[in-house]
C-alpha cells in the first residue's frame, strides 16, 4: 500500500512540475534596465513638447534623435515589453496611458493598441514597430472614431500622426494575414471542409452506433433464445422425470 | 531554454508519465473498491493538464495580448488544424475555457453563444478570422458535440472535466474533515436535473436576442447593434455577449489558476473590465465569483452539485440519454436483473444521486444524470451485476470484493 501510494505521490509531483516549470523559466529572465517613475518626464526642447508615462516602467535605452524619443525594450508596468517605440511631440505633452501588441491566431497577423492623453493642442508621432502588411487603422479621438485624414493620418513606413487631439486618444491596428482572404472563390468542399468533415464523422458515427445496436441486439436475440431451449429443455426433462 | 523549443518532448514527457500512471494504478491497486476512482482521478488530473496544454508548449515570451503576459496560447493545435473556418479550437464537451487552452479545445456552450453573437456574420472578432458564416460554425459545434457524445456520453463529465475534478477535490476536503455528505431528495434532485435545460434554453434565447440585429437586421433590444473597431462591440452587447459566461464558474476558476501560476497577469482581471468590476467585468465577473463561491460551499455539502445544474452536461445528456439519441449511444451502463439484489449499495455511491440504476429493473440504466464515473459498477460487490459497456463490449464489471 505504502510503495503505490509513493507511486502516485511522485506521479502527481512529476505533473505539478511539468505545469509550473514553464512558468518558472519565464520568470527568470534577467535584464538590465532603467527604472523610470510616472513622475519623469522626457522633454523635446526644440518642438516644445514633452513625454511622460501614466506608470512606473523601465527600458533598456532611451535616445533623442532629431525631435523623436526612442524608447528600447520599453515596459509599463503590467504591462509587455515593447521592443521600440518612437514618440514626437510638438506644442503638446503627452501620457501614455497603455501600449500593447499582439501577434494572435495564424502567423502573420498581427495588432496593436496605443493610447494616451494630450495636453496642448499640437502634433504628435508614434511608431510603435507593426509590421508592414496590408491591415486596417482605426483612431478614437476623446469619444469619437475619426477616418483617416480627419484628424489623424498614417505613413507607409506604419508612423501614425495625431494632428486633432485634445484629450484622449486610442489608436488601434489590425493586420490582415496574407492568407487571409474570405471572400475568395474556391472550391465549396475546400471553403466548408471542417462542417464536412463534422458532418461525415457525425454520419458515420450514426451508421456505426445503429450498426453496434444491432449486432448487440441480435446477440441479445440469441442470448434470449438459447436461454428460452435452455429453459424448455430443462422442464421437459424435469417433466419427463417426473413421469418416471 | 528546452521547453523554448521542444513541444515535442513535453508532450512526450507528459504521455510516458500518462500511461505509466495509468499501468501503475491498474497494476499495484489491489483494493477493488478503490481501483476504478483512483484511477479516475489520475485521468482527470491528467485531462485538466492537457486541456490547459498551452501552458505547457511554446514558443514562449511571445507578445500577446499585454495583461495575458508572455503565455504560448494561440500557437496550438486547434488554432492552426482547423484554420480560418473553425479557429476557436475544438468543441470538447468539458467545462473549460479557451484562456487555458490556447483555444485548443473550447467549451461549446461558449461556441454556441459566440457564433450566434457576437461573431454571426462578422469575418473578424476577438482578434480571430472566421470563414465560415455563424450557422456554419454552430453546425461544427453541436455536430462535434453530437458525435462525441454519442461515443462517449457524459463520461466526459465524470472523467475528463476539469470542474468536475474540482468537485471531486471539495468532495475530498470535505471527506478530509471527516464530514457526511447530505443528499437532496429523489424529487428535488430530479427538479435540480431539470434546471439545466433551463439554462440551456435561456442562453440560446439571449443570445438570439444580443445578436437579433446581427441575425435578422433589427434590434429586438436597443443597443445590441455590432459597431466598435473589432465590428463586434456596441453598447450593452460588450457586456453581455455570452450571457451563459457571466454566470459561469469555470471562468473565474480558469483565469484565477492561470494567474495564481504566474502565466496571467492579474492586471487582466483588475483591468481589462466593461463597465463597473461589480457589475460586469470582460474576463471575471462578481456575478462569476459569486456563483463560484455559491457552487464551492454546496459541493462541500453534496456531491457533484454544479454536475446535477450543468447545462453543457445537460448538451451531453440531449445527444445521449434522449430519443433518438439513447438508442445508438455506444458507452451504456448496463444492469443484470438477475444478479442485482437491489441492496442499494449504487444508489448511495452515485455522486449525482442517479436512481435508474438501482430503480430500473435491468437492462440499460444509463439516464441523464448519470455521468458515467463507474463508482456505481466498482461498489456493486456482486459479480457482473453492473458493467460499463462501449459499443457492446463489457470494459468494466462488478466484482465481488467482500
Amino acid at each position: 500500500m505504502g510503495n503505490r501510494n509513493l507511486t502516485l505521490d511522485c506521479m502527481y509531483v512529476a505533473l505539478v512540475i511539468v505545469l509550473v516549470l514553464p512558468s518558472a523559466c519565464l520568470t527568470a529572465q534577467a535584464q538590465s534596465d532603467v527604472n523610470f517613475t510616472s513622475k519623469d518626464t522626457f522633454a523635446i526642447p526644440a518642438s516644445n513638447g514633452s513625454i511622460s508615462f501614466a506608470a512606473n516602467g523601465t527600458y533598456t535605452t532611451a535616445s533623442l534623435d532629431n525631435d523623436f524619443w526612442t524608447f528600447v525594450n520599453l515596459q509599463l508596468d503590467n504591462l509587455q515589453r515593447l521592443k521600440k517605440l518612437e514618440v514626437f511631440a510638438q506644442n503638446s505633452n503627452i501620457t501614455i496611458l497603455a501600449y500593447t501588441t499582439f501577434d494572435t491566431r495564424f502567423r502573420g497577423f498581427r495588432g496593436a493598441l496605443f493610447s494616451y492623453t494630450v495636453e496642448g493642442q499640437g502634433k504628435q508621432t508614434f511608431n510603435i514597430g507593426v509590421p508592414l502588411e496590408p491591415g486596417e487603422w482605426s483612431v478614437l479621438l476623446g469619444d469619437e472614431f475619426k477616418g483617416q485624414g480627419d484628424g489623424w493620418n498614417v505613413s507607409p513606413d506604419a508612423t501614425v500622426t495625431v494632428t486633432d487631439a485634445k484629450s484622449n486618444v486610442t489608436i488601434w491596428y489590425f493586420g490582415f494575414p496574407e492568407s487571409f482572404n474570405p471572400d475568395a472563390s474556391q472550391p465549396f468542399y475546400v471553403e466548408h471542409s471542417i462542417a464536412i468533415a463534422t458532418a461525415t464523422a457525425l454520419a458515420i458515427t450514426i451508421i456505426f452506433a445503429l450498426a453496434v445496436k444491432r449486432k448487440t441486439q441480435n446477440a441479445s436475440g440469441k442470448n434470449t433464445l438459447a436461454t428460452t431451449h435452455m429453459r424448455m429443455h430443462w422442464r421437459r426433462n424435469q417433466a419427463g422425470g417426473t413421469r418416471s | 531554454m528546452i521547453w523554448e523549443n521542444s513541444s515535442v518532448l513535453v508532450l512526450s514527457i507528459f504521455l510516458t508519465i500518462a500511461l505509466v500512471g495509468i499501468f501503475a494504478i491498474l497494476k499495484r491497486e489491489r483494493d477493488k473498491t478503490r481501483r476504478v476512482s483512483t484511477l479516475r482521478l489520475f485521468i482527470q488530473i491528467i485531462a485538466t493538464v492537457a486541456v490547459f496544454m498551452g501552458l505547457l508548449l511554446g514558443p514562449f515570451n511571445t507578445p500577446l495580448w499585454a495583461p495575458l503576459g508572455p503565455a504560448p496560447r494561440d500557437r496550438l493545435i486547434g488554432s492552426d488544424l482547423l484554420g480560418y473556418q473553425f479557429p476557436d479550437g475544438i468543441s470538447v464537451p468539458i467545462l473549460a475555457c479557451y484562456y487555458a487552452s490556447g483555444r485548443t479545445v473550447t467549451c461549446p456552450i461558449w461556441q454556441i453563444q459566440a457564433y450566434i453573437f457576437p461573431f454571426w456574420d462578422y469575418a473578424r472578432g476577438y482578434t480571430v478570422f472566421y470563414s465560415t458564416s455563424g450557422l456554419e460554425k454552430i453546425f461544427i459545434a453541436v455536430g462535434l458535440v453530437a458525435v462525441m457524445s454519442i461515443v462517449l456520453g457524459r463520461f466526459f463529465c465524470g472523467w475528463l472535466c476539469p470542474f468536475g475534478l474540482y468537485m471531486d477535490l471539495m468532495t475530498r476536503v470535505r471527506k478530509a474533515f471527516g464530514k457526511r455528505h447530505l443528499n437532496l431528495s429523489d424529487k428535488r434532485n430530479e427538479a435540480i436535473g431539470q434546471f439545466r435545460y433551463i439554462i440551456i434554453a435561456v442562453f440560446i434565447i439571449l443570445s438570439v436576442i444580443f445578436g437579433s440585429y446581427a441575425i435578422f437586421g433589427t434590434q429586438l433590444i436597443l443597443g445590441t447593434a455590432p459597431g466598435g473597431p473589432l465590428g463586434t462591440e456596441a453598447g450593452i452587447v460588450s457586456n453581455i455577449n455570452e450571457p451563459f459566461c457571466l454566470v459561469c464558474p469555470m471562468r473565474p476558476l480558469c483565469v484565477l489558476v492561470l494567474s495564481a501560476l504566474g502565466y496571467m497577469d492579474f492586471s487582466y482581471i483588475t483591468q481589462i473590465t466593461y463597465g463597473p468590476f461589480w457589475i460586469t467585468g470582460s474576463y471575471l465577473t462578481s456575478i462569476n465569483l459569486a456563483v463560484l463561491i455559491a457552487i464551492t460551499v454546496l459541493s462541500l455539502a453534496y456531491r457533484r452539485f454544479w454536475c446535477r445544474i450543468c447545462p453543457l452536461g445537460g448538451l451531453t445528456a440531449l445527444f445521449s440519454t434522449f430519443t433518438p439519441f439513447k438508442h445508438i449511444a455506444l458507452t451504456r451502463l448496463h444492469k443484470d436483473e438477475q444478479k442485482c439484489t437491489k441492496c442499494g449499495v449504487c444508489k448511495r455511491v452515485c455522486p449525482t444521486q442517479a436512481t435508474d440504476v438501482y430503480e430500473k429493473k435491468g437492462g440499460d440504466v444509463t439516464e441523464s444524470r448519470c455521468m458515467l464515473c463507474a463508482r456505481c459498477v466498482e461498489m456493486c460487490p456482486y459479480e457482473d451485476a453492473l458493467s460499463l459497456k462501449v459499443a457492446g463490449k463489457t470494459v468494466m464489471k462488478s466484482r465481488n470484493w467482500l
